[in-house]
């Protein structure tokens, strides 16, 4: 998974993604989006870096701290649950205003401005700390003694070497076989590409 | 509310106390622990050892603020307030202070002062002083809301609030066995009575239509309501049940001498000054709904009685200081009891002024007396009373000290102790007169009985500590001392209140118990408290009580033999036996039940759900088929079009291919195809955000998988089962999607709930300003699921991060050890964690299961050896090898 268009692509798509899932989030309430797609996307993107960089290099780029992030998403959003009852408002009521954006003179569009989209991002900040936090927890679980990462992105596509091992059940015919074939296939295309990549991106 | 409050503080800077709002001001007592629990990190940077000052100083702020009420409370007024809440279940947010509470409030602050100053010397720099105060504070910020509250429901949450800050309390010394026992033996009878008190004060709000306390007093229609209703029994019992459990009363009582695993202060403080009161203290704010009956005079003074002598004649065999003092406040609870029951018939008053004013007498010699206990368990560093003996040289005020508050206890003039005693042994005859005399006479001689018993401990207390012969013990210090002035001080100045108490009594009785009195009984006779009375029944009966006090005490050590030897000889008549027997079956049951359930094969669960579903439709289905009701809508119009069709014959293709695929890879790749198929049936039936949120969700889903997957190295074939097995599997899918398919065949035959999902649409842009009905429902209408549900996702968070890490530390070692071998181990099947292979070197830590050896094969494969384990033998070894961990790590 690790050859150079991966890498290339990933690092031009994860901008776009980014800058989607900050989209999504601003303009969930008028268009489909919102905090938790948002988030979902944004982590997305992150695990696009990690298929193709592996967990190292988003930890020397992130500050792994995701809890932390879940933790401040969790009180933002609590705080703008709460903010209305400072001023004698229920709990969670909210409020919105618009305003007209002029530049000398000349209408060029509205803004909105929602209390609720303060609380979609806490949403956000909690949904991409806590899934940021699985998912590097999940990857950096060091079960295996060799180089982690590396030998996990060679898992992620069937790359290891003993998958040739026999299942005790026999395959069945069909669809089964094409997919076991091309898994075959490529196991055996990318391998000696994934070492000589992965030195060279080092 | 908030800044109501701010702005309150802000006045009563500004113009003193009383020109406040009272809900603000009784909120702000009530809070102020609360509040100041935060605080106590801080003060503990800059104080170091010395934060109990801190918390001494809450405490006594607490202390004036609720003393500035009595004035008032004298005259007559109520302050009180509120603000709603759950206006449409009659919950509110109400305080309310009457004398009772204003009482309990003083007594609360006041020993609360002396218990946290005393805390400062009496625990070491070492303890997580932290902990302790915050607990404390939050323990004395929810006995505040006990007293004031004005809302059952409010009275409720502070009444568990207290149940758990003692659970915390007791359990302070996390490490010790006996005190997790004590803690959760108390959280359990004290919690589990809490919610028979709940549901009795539901039946209340059932026969009166509110939760509110003072309204239900004040109305004397509402009274008569509750006397006449046909729930009253029930509910009498209901409650009674949580205010025994919380006063240690009846059959309850066993909590209290477990709880005395608490550090002392702890102890003084909760267990025998103010928690435990709570329930007196709720008898006798619900006195006036519920007394003037029979079942009030049965269930309360019988069961008093009964308490009183038990645990008086159990404080008898006791060795441990603390044990007898826990069994002698179970038997002065009891008095107050008692005498809350008198009020029946006649003479109403005298019961009720007597119980009040021993409330405040016992608060001052109860806690004085574990005060003087911890100092000498302090000093001694052991709480046995046979290693004791011949302490007056060497610890003269303390010995003082313990001589007065022993003697209160005993009921010895002229201390305060004698005084209430004399009023109780006073309203026992009255009772007995009212009852018509013959029989009832018992009553009188019963509180003998239990005055002659606590005599007899009380000057145990007195006698083998302090005289006699200094014995020689190992465990004994050579020599103590008198302690420091931070722990003498407290007690001592309880000891000038007993005796200040017990020679005026008359400016403590107008100011602090006649006010209490009026509000729990409206119309009481004034109370006049004196020393000399003349010879009257009582005085009689106090001389009475001093002398078969003093022949009991020269019997003492044989009763306490006789009763050590009885529960030698019977160990299952006693109340911890039925305890014990009761939970260890139910933690037997769970362990049974949860081992059938939990068997760790995700496979059975989702076999276990689909049965379930399965049977959740049977039953209608077979209903209706065999009253011959249509189960099929007959107006149901299948269209579908041709895009449609196709979408749908990929959806099933990728659901085949996920459960048929012999590997795990192609099968996640085949399940997130499913995934990414729905999706786009949502975008076709136009929910684009639907659509979207289940392609990032699904792509996600789909790279953790093939993560987890890949961590697990499990790359064996994946459906080792039988043919039989699989058949089994396929006929409750089958069943599970013919059940689905019939419930949304069947729906439509049932009258649909009037949608509002056209609210959401008409109000959204009105509202909240945004076109996106989607984000705005999650985001504005339901805000509150939503921070739900990410509060959860946050839990889920953790969850994983701890299950990944007790797995990664348990596996690593095993994989450290025998790198060789068990790295390519492979256990088919569901069972995942890597199993130990027999005979490997293991390492310091146990791993989940072990295997014996010969369910074991070693496969020479090529020139790698590997080896399989037969399932069935993992799996039945995994949950002893699992509860042995467990075990383990309990130690």
């Amino acid at each position: 998974m690790s050859t150079v268009i991966v890498k290339t692509m990933a690092r031009a798509v994860l901008i776009v993604a980014i800058l989607f899932s900050i989209y999504l989030l601003l303009n969930g309430a008028n268009v489909p989006g919102g905090g938790f797609v948002g988030g979902v996307l944004f982590v997305c993107a992150i695990a696009l870096v990690y298929v193709a960089y592996g967990m190292k290099y988003i930890n020397n780029r992130l500050k792994p701290d995701y809890l932390s992030w879940v933790a401040y998403g969790l009180l933002f959003a609590s705080i703008t649950a709460i903010a209305p009852m400072i001023v004698n408002h229920n709990y969670f009521r909210s409020a919105f205003t618009h305003y007209h954006l002029e530049i000398f003179g000349i209408h060029i569009g509205e803004i909105e401005l929602l209390s609720s989209m303060f609380f979609d991002i806490g949403v956000y900040f909690t949904v991409i700390g806590a899934l940021l936090f699985i998912l590097t927890n999940i990857a950096s679980d060091k079960i295996k003694e060799t180089d982690e990462s590396e030998s996990d992105r060679a898992d992620l596509l069937g790359e290891s070497e003993d998958f040739s091992l026999k299942p005790k059940a026999p395959v069945k015919t069909g669809a089964t076989n094409v997919t076991a074939d091309i898994t075959a296939n490529m196991t055996a295309n990318t391998a000696a590409n994934t070492v000589a990549n992965t030195e060279e991106f080092k | 509310m908030v800044f109501h409050l701010l702005y309150s503080t802000y006045q009563l800077e500004k113009h003193g106390v009383i020109t406040l709002d009272p809900f603000y001001f009784i909120a702000l007592i009530v809070l102020l622990p609360f509040v100041m629990t935060l605080a106590v990190p801080f003060a503990y940077k800059l104080m170091k050892e010395k934060v109990g000052w801190f918390a001494a100083a809450i405490a006594a702020v607490c202390f004036l603020l609720i003393a500035s009420m009595v004035p008032s409370i004298m005259d007559g007024n109520n302050p009180a307030g509120a603000v709603s809440w759950i206006p449409s279940l009659s919950v509110n947010l109400a305080f309310y202070a009457d004398g009772l509470a204003v009482l309990l409030g003083l007594i609360v602050s006041f020993i609360g002062i002396l218990i946290l100053s005393y805390s400062n010397k009496y625990l070491s720099k070492d303890e997580d002083l932290v902990r302790y105060y915050q607990y404390l504070l939050v323990f004395m910020g929810s006995m505040f809301g006990v007293a004031f509250s004005d809302n059952l429901i409010q009275l409720f949450i502070f009444w568990e609030l207290t149940s758990i800050s003692s659970f915390m309390l007791i359990g302070y010394y996390r490490k010790t066995k006996e005190s997790i026992y004590g803690a959760t033996k108390a959280l359990l009878i004290t919690g589990g009575a809490g919610l028979f008190m709940f549901v009795g004060f539901m039946c209340l709000f059932a026969i009166t239509g509110t939760y509110g306390i003072s309204e239900m007093l004040t109305n004397p229609e509402m009274l008569a309501a509750i006397k006449e209703s046909p729930l009253f029994t029930i509910t009498l019992i209901l409650i009674l049940i949580g205010a025994l459990a919380k006063s240690a009363q009846g059959p309850f009582f066993i909590w209290l001498p477990n709880a005395m695993e608490a550090p002392t202060p702890v102890s003084a403080f909760l267990h025998s000054a103010t928690m435990v009161k709570a329930g007196v203290f709720l008898v006798a704010r619900l006195h006036p709904m519920f007394s003037g009956t029979t079942d009030w005079f049965v269930l309360v003074a019988g069961l008093g009685l009964i308490t009183m002598i038990g645990a008086g004649f159990l404080a008898l065999k006791q060795t441990d200081l603390k044990a007898i003092l826990a069994f002698s406040t179970i038997s002065q609870l009891a008095y107050l009891m008692t005498m809350f029951g008198f009020t029946t018939y006649a003479e109403p008053g005298i019961g009720v002024s007597a119980a009040v004013f021993h409330l405040l007498n016992h608060a001052t010699f109860k806690a004085c007396l574990f005060l003087l206990v911890g100092i000498i368990a302090h000093e001694l560093h052991t709480r046995d009373i046979r290693k004791m003996g011949g302490l007056r040289k060497e610890m003269p005020i303390t010995f003082v000290l313990m001589v007065i508050a022993a003697a209160a206890m005993a009921g010895i003039p002229p201390l305060n102790g004698y005084l209430s005693k004399e009023l109780f042994y006073e309203s026992s005859v009255h009772m007995a007169e009212a009852l018509g005399g013959g029989i009832a006479y018992l009553i009188p001689v019963l509180a003998v009985i239990g005055g002659v018993l606590t005599f007899a401990y009380s000057f145990r207390l007195i006698l083998k500590i302090f005289t006699g012969k200094r014995t020689e013990d190992p465990d004994v210090p050579k020599h103590v001392h008198d302690p420091s002035w931070v722990m003498l001080a407290p007690p001592a100045i309880l000891a000038v209140l007993i005796v200040v108490i017990g020679l005026v009594p008359t400016p403590f009785v107008e100011a602090l118990v006649q006010p209490a009195v009026n509000a729990i009984l409206p119309g009481a006779e004034h109370l006049h408290v004196a020393l000399w009375h003349g010879i009257t029944p009582a005085f009689i009966m106090t001389i009475i009580t001093f002398a078969l006090g003093i022949l009991l005490y020269t019997q003492y050590d044989r009763i306490a033999a006789w009763q050590v030897r009885f529960n030698e000889k019977h160990p299952k008549i006693s109340l911890n036996y039925v305890y014990n027997t009761m939970v260890d079956n139910a933690f037997r049951f769970g362990a049974t039940f949860g081992r059938m359930l939990q068997k760790g094969s995700p496979r059975r669960y989702v076999g276990i759900m689909l049965a379930f579903i399965i049977f959740m439709v049977a039953i209608p289905l077979g209903f209706a088929l065999a009253t011959g009701q249509p189960i099929f809508s007959t107006n149901l119009i299948f269209k579908i079009a041709i895009s449609e069709m196709i979408l749908f014959i990929l959806i099933v293709l990728a659901a085949w291919g996920a459960s048929v695929l012999p590997r795990y890879v192609p099968m996640i790749l085949a399940s997130s195809a499913l995934g990414f198929f729905v999706a786009l049936l949502y975008a076709y039936l136009k929910a684009p955000d639907l659509a979207m949120t289940q392609l990032c969700v699904e792509t996600l889903s789909t790279i953790m998988f093939l993560l987890v997957i890949m961590k697990l190295r499990t790359k064996e074939a994946i459906r080792p089962e039988t043919n039989k097995v699989r058949l089994r599997n396929a006929f409750i899918a089958l069943c599970a999607a013919s059940a689905l398919f019939l419930l949304l065949m069947g729906a439509d035959l049932f009258p649909a709930f009037e949608s509002f999902s056209h609210y959401f649409m008409d109000k959204g842009v009105e509202l909240t300003g945004g076109k996106n009905i989607v984000n705005v429902i999650v985001v504005d209408f339901r805000g509150y699921d939503t921070i739900g549900e990410i509060s959860v996702l946050s839990i889920a968070a953790l969850a994983i991060y701890n299950l990944i890490q007790s797995r990664t530390k348990k596996d690593g070692v095993s994989v450290d050890a025998d790198a060789d071998a068990a790295s390519k181990t492979a256990v088919p099947g569901n069972f995942v964690p890597s199993c130990p292979i027999p005979g490997a070197p293991v390492g310091g830590n146990q791993v989940l299961g072990h295997v014996p050896c010969e369910d074991v094969t070693i496969h020479q494969n090529g020139d790698k050896p590997t080896m399989s384990v037969d399932e069935k033998s993992v799996n039945s070894h995994l949950d002893e090898g699992f509860s042995n961990t467990i075990r383990e790590e309990k130690k």
